[in-house]
């Protein structure tokens, strides 16, 4: 039977008074994987960082809702019972990790500072465990890597080592935020096979966070779609990525080709809401080629679809289905 | 190959600094009027004495002349001989204030260490809050305040009022030296210290809103080792091109700090031998400085190369 | 406590520790003198200053001695003088000693003279002019032939530049100069140097001296030259006696340290007028009215805080030669009638210049000005650094200077060459008068009531030409924190230490 690794219930997040996240509900097994997808701004980040733990240092707060991590209620302000519980249980590869690496300081010593910090019981053979996790994340010659500046490295082995320090603490439950944006394309194939062999061989779960749905499809069991700060749906990959029903999850499978560099959906029009000014009903309506009254009124709640596959859309059972040949679907 | 390169250019520089500051004080010294001899000779000697004594300095050969003489001098190494210490060798003349000047900026580049680089990173740490404002109020003060200034208010409050260091005066002898330096390089350091912790502070708030210093956070670092793992080192970065951008301020800084305190260095040495007119003096002292400041700088180089793994690679 | 609270404690504590082992001080026998210039050399000829002279007197041995008060002289390594109209003949005490214990005769005293005499840079060469030859007739004896009467000699014989040096010295002085501290020179004064250096100079009694020995064991200069610091060292005990601090900063000493002040015998401050055709101040009445409308009082009260006297002829008030015939206040309505007539009648203006050194050269010209503008004169004020002051002097291209002159002791011979003399450029305020120069022969070459006549004469002229315009006695002002007794500023501007 699978047993629960992370559930977050209800959750919203703020930074100085600001509401950026809403109603965010979800679930990790052991072993599991979850990707989340959405545009850039709509708060993916800040939901790994309220699962890491790291909300506190940019001034942000879980708001409302329960997080539990492990056994543990992650939102408890006991410090001591989350120092166990970071890079131990959750781990994070953070976003835009090819600058996460100190300039000044050898790779080894990222790696010897992390061993420290993580996993009392390798202290004593520091390097082998640091050549160890090298050789674990596949790179190659691990020993003169270790005496390495980061500058030394390419992005694709800076991102690898990112994951090896990440995974350092023997973590159950690993979160990669973007790790293949602004990789070369072969060099992103490597870094989705490492992750995926990494969960499986070393039994982890893993999120996976992106705002590439073609990514999260090729690496993950089930997916959550967020929009200005919500989960707008969810449910297993295939289902959501097949039938998808929320108008948005259409709307990103049909723009998916024309990803620009910012992650912002080209195929999109509108642009994306902005927390200060979040509309009051539906927040996805402004842009949605179905929007009717009840849409501006009322903020849509996640309903069952059925199979694990919920959404949040008023016109939800109104079989909106996606017909891709049909251009002026998503002309406002 | 950096190393070598950047000494090279560094030599070549000292060389082109040589030539344009011997040429320089030359013209400078006889652009502005009073006579060598009768600043030595007082202003009673009569003008037949005085013209004997400009004879035998050389002084009433054509400058040209002179220059070139200096210059075909330094080129063996030799600085000439005095004015004023009549027949002495001006580099025996100045080494010793040479020594005392540098043992003093090196005291004060130290203290300036020691104060402004905690300083500074206690101030990121303790960032926007009131400790923050005032220690920032603070350093704006410090750098407003001229080294004499400083100078006058540290030796009238420690020495004569707490009666914690002398008056002034030096021993002649390390470590006896360290009783008269402490106080001249507090002053000098009233100038260093902020400007180090500002830059500090600031480089410091740079690396802290790293991606990195986040993403060791992340990884369980703990904090102590952050700061001095992760923050410190980028801190101290541009510390080390400061203090080199600052030799020529703390030399002429010195010169004042010392004529205060009395400390027998390069300053006192070289405002008796502008009020003399020791024209040999005056060259050697903005020669040997000069030639300081270059070497200091190549210092500074070496050690921004030794620090930074990434200047050995894009050169 | 903050990381930078605790590196200051630290400091501090570091300081108070430091500070906890003192040294020496008078009571060892030891005076820690803070002057600000040194001799650069031995040379007697060649360290002309105030305070270079100051140290040098300690060093040299002379013929005679000056006496403090600096109106007579007695007898130094010379047993006697007998003094002649054109020779003089003098004793020397038996066994004399240079500091290193060697022998000083008759030999030493006509090689250190015939040097002098024949340096074409001794800054003293003046002095030695109307000597035509020295020469010994025995170990003990040395005659000085003159050229024409030389009353004066046995002052001239006191001044450290008569110093009298060992021949051999003298004859083994290549072409560099023999006399700097790597050689110390052996000399027959009451003190000898031990150690010779660009910022400390250390003297030690010489045992070998013939005069009285000193208590003091022990004299070491420091040059400091800020005036602050100076002040500074002394009230912080650093050192013994600060020379030459600012009148103004007499109020800031507190207990034990002392102000210690004297009155040059001979010598005056002045404004120094350009006489030359060229400058307003050719015309004598303007040169009166100056001399009228100047406040004598309030300059010794704002530039040396009442602690020098004014000036009210052309000698020192404690000059033997002395006859005032100036006001200590001004008069302005005198001032003006003098005016009348002249180009400065209804206004003018005139360049005053003052050394940026002198503190005391910059308070008085703002207090002339003031004077001077009550008669309708406006004054340019013009500071520059000492060396272009002495070449604008030479130049004549100035109307005023505030400067002034002195000699260590009360013989007219230097002192009137420099002021209403034309001896020499530096000095020279353009007055050239015939009269003028056969009145000063007259003095220099006469004695008794031969010479009252003639300084009478000279008085007089002075009065009626009045080529410069005297302020206040010359004052010299320092701080010590030892006994007058053991060292003490004399009216020769000499340290005396004892
Ligand atoms: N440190 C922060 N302070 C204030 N607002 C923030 C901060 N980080 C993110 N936000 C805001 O929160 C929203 C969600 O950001 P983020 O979670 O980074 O989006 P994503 O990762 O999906 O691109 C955005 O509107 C962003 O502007
Ligand atoms: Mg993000």
């Amino acid at each position: 039977m699978t047993e629960m690794l992370l559930r977050a219930s209800n959750i919203a997040i703020e930074i100085a008074g600001l509401e950026l996240v809403s109603n965010v509900d979800l679930e990790v097994d052991r072993g599991h994987s979850l990707g989340i997808v959405g545009e850039t701004g709509s708060g993916k980040s800040l939901t790994c960082r309220a699962f890491a733990g790291l909300l506190s240092p940019i001034g942000g707060r879980i708001s409302s809702g329960s997080l539990w991590v492990g056994r543990q209620d992650a939102t408890s302000p006991d410090t001591h019972a989350k120092a166990a519980l970071y890079g131990r249980v959750v781990s994070l590869v953070p976003q835009n990790s090819l600058m996460a690496l100190n300039p000044l300081m050898r790779i080894g010593t990222h790696l010897t500072e992390t061993i420290k910090a993580l996993d009392a019981d390798s202290v004593v053979q520091l390097k082998a465990r640091a050549i160890d996790l090298l050789q674990r994340v596949g790179l190659p010659d691990p020993e003169r890597i270790l005496r390495q500046y980061p500058h030394q490295l390419s992005g694709g082995m800076r991102q690898r080592v990112m994951i090896a320090l990440a995974i350092a603490g023997r973590p159950e439950l690993l979160i990669a935020d973007e790790p293949t944006t602004a990789l070369d394309v072969s060099v992103q194939k490597d870094i989705l096979e490492l992750l995926r062999r990494l969960t499986h061989e070393e039994n982890m779960a893993l999120i996976l966070i992106s705002h590439d749905l073609g990514v999260v499809a090729a690496a993950t069991q089930s997916v959550a779609v967020m929009y200005a700060g919500m989960v707008v749906e969810r449910g297993p990959t295939d289902t959501v990525l097949r039938q998808p029903r929320h108008p948005y999850t259409q709307a990103l499978l049909k723009a998916r080709p024309t990803i620009g560099h910012t992650g912002r959906l080209m195929g999109i029009p509108g642009a994306p809401a902005s927390p200060d000014t979040w509309p009051s009903g539906c927040r996805f309506a402004p842009r949605c080629p179905h929007a009717d009254n009840r849409c501006d009124a009322k903020v849509p709640t996640l309903e069952t679809i059925g199979g694990g596959h919920v959404g949040a859309c008023h016109r939800l059972h109104e079989s909106l289905v996606l017909d891709l040949s049909k251009k002026d679907l998503l002309s406002s | 190959m950096l190393v070598v390169r950047t000494t090279f250019a560094r030599a070549l520089q000292i060389v082109i600094v040589g030539l344009f500051v011997t040429v320089g004080t030359n013209l400078l010294v006889r652009l502005v009027p009073g006579d060598p001899a009768r600043a030595i000779l007082g202003e009673k000697a009569s003008p037949e004495v005085v013209r004997a004594l400009r004879h035998e300095l050389g002084l009433d050969q054509p400058v040209i002349q002179q220059i070139a003489r200096s210059l075909g001098r330094l080129v063996q190494g030799d600085l000439g001989t005095s004015f004023g210490y009549r027949g002495q060798e001006v580099a025996s003349l100045i080494g010793p204030g040479l020594g005392v000047t540098a043992g003093l900026a090196a005291v004060a580049i130290a203290l300036s260490l020691v104060v402004g680089v905690p300083g500074g990173l206690w101030l990121a740490l303790v960032r926007r809050t009131e400790a923050d404002l005032i220690g920032r109020l603070g350093t704006t003060v410090l750098l407003a305040l001229p080294s004499f200034m400083a100078a006058l208010i540290l030796l009238y409050f420690v020495s004569l009022k707490l009666g914690l260091a002398p008056a002034g005066g030096w021993a002649g002898s390390w470590p006896e030296n360290a009783r008269y330096v402490w106080l001249p390089a507090l002053a000098l350091t009233t100038y260093l210290g902020p400007l180090i912790a500002r830059t500090v502070r600031q480089a410091a708030l740079d690396a802290i809103g790293q991606p990195f210093v986040e993403a060791a956070r992340a990884r369980g670092v703990p904090r102590r080792r952050i700061v001095a793992c992760h923050v410190l080192p980028n801190a101290l970065l541009p510390v080390i091109t400061l203090v080199g951008f600052n030799a020529g301020i703390l030399v002429s800084g010195a010169v004042i700090v010392e004529t205060v305190f009395a400390v027998p260095g390069l300053g006192s040495r070289l405002l008796q031998a502008m009020s003399t007119r020791d024209l040999p003096v005056m060259q050697g002292i903005a020669l040997v400085t000069a030639v300081s400041i270059v070497l200091f700088n190549l210092l500074t180089d070496l050690l921004n190369i030794a620090v930074d793994p990434r200047i050995r690679r894009t050169h | 406590m903050s990381m930078k609270h605790k590196a200051g404690v630290l400091l501090m504590t570091v300081g108070a520790l430091l500070t906890a082992a003192a040294h020496g001080n008078a009571s060892d026998g030891t005076l820690r003198i803070g002057i600000d210039q040194f001799p650069t050399n031995l040379d007697p000829g060649q360290n002309p200053w105030q305070q270079q002279q100051a140290i040098m007197h300690l060093i040299a041995g002379t013929l005679t001695n000056q006496e403090p008060d600096g109106k007579q002289v007695t007898m130094g390594l010379a047993a006697s003088i007998e003094p002649g109209d054109k020779r003089f003949v003098v004793k020397l005490k038996p066994d004399l000693k240079f500091s290193d214990g060697s022998a000083l005769t008759a030999t030493d005293v006509v090689a250190s003279f015939n040097y002098y005499m024949n340096d074409k840079t001794n800054g003293y060469s003046y002095t030695f002019t109307p000597i035509e030859r020295v020469i010994a007739t025995d170990d003990l004896t040395v005659e000085f032939e003159l050229k024409r009467p030389y009353p004066s000699l046995p002052f001239i014989l006191a001044l450290p530049s008569s110093e009298i040096i060992p021949s051999e010295s003298i004859e083994a002085r290549g072409s560099k100069d023999l006399y700097n501290g790597d050689h110390p020179l052996p000399a027959a004064g009451p003190f000898q140097v031990q150690s010779f250096g660009q910022d400390q100079i250390t003297l030690q009694r010489n045992s070998h001296y013939a005069g009285t020995q000193p208590s003091t064991k022990t004299v070491i200069f420091k040059k400091i030259i800020d005036p602050a610091a100076r002040l500074a060292q002394v009230q912080g005990g650093e050192i013994d006696w600060a020379d030459g601090i600012s009148p103004k900063q007499v109020g800031q000493l507190s207990a034990p340290v002392e102000v210690r002040s004297a009155l040059a015998i001979n010598g005056l401050s002045f404004l120094s007028l350009n006489n030359r055709d060229s400058s307003l101040l050719s015309d004598v009445r303007i040169r009166k009215a100056i001399a009228v409308a100047i406040n004598r009082k309030q300059i010794n009260e704002v530039v040396h805080a009442g602690q020098s006297q004014p000036a009210l002829s052309l000698w020192a008030t404690a000059s033997r030669y002395s006859r005032p015939f100036l006001s200590a206040d001004p008069d302005v309505t005198r001032a003006k009638e003098l005016l009348a007539g002249t180009k400065c009648e209804n206004a003018c203006k005139l360049k005053l210049i003052t050394s940026s050194a002198s503190e005391a050269g910059g308070d008085t010209v703002i207090v002339v000005q003031q004077n001077l503008k009550a008669i309708g004169i406006e004054v340019d004020i013009v500071k520059a650094e000492g060396a272009t002051i002495n070449e604008w002097l030479t130049q004549g291209n100035f109307d005023l200077w505030a400067g002034g002159s002195f000699d260590v002791a009360d013989f007219p011979d230097g002192y009137l060459a420099w002021t209403v003399g034309q001896a020499n450029e530096a000095l020279y305020s353009g007055y050239s008068s015939s009269e003028m120069n056969r009145l000063i022969e007259q003095v220099n070459m006469t004695t008794g009531s031969e010479r009252d006549a003639a300084v009478a004469a000279l008085n007089a002229l002075f009065e009626k030409d009045l080529p410069l315009v005297p302020t206040t006695n010359i004052v010299s002002v320092s701080a010590s924190r030892v006994p007058s007794e053991i060292l003490n500023i004399s009216p020769t501007m000499y340290l005396e230490v004892r």
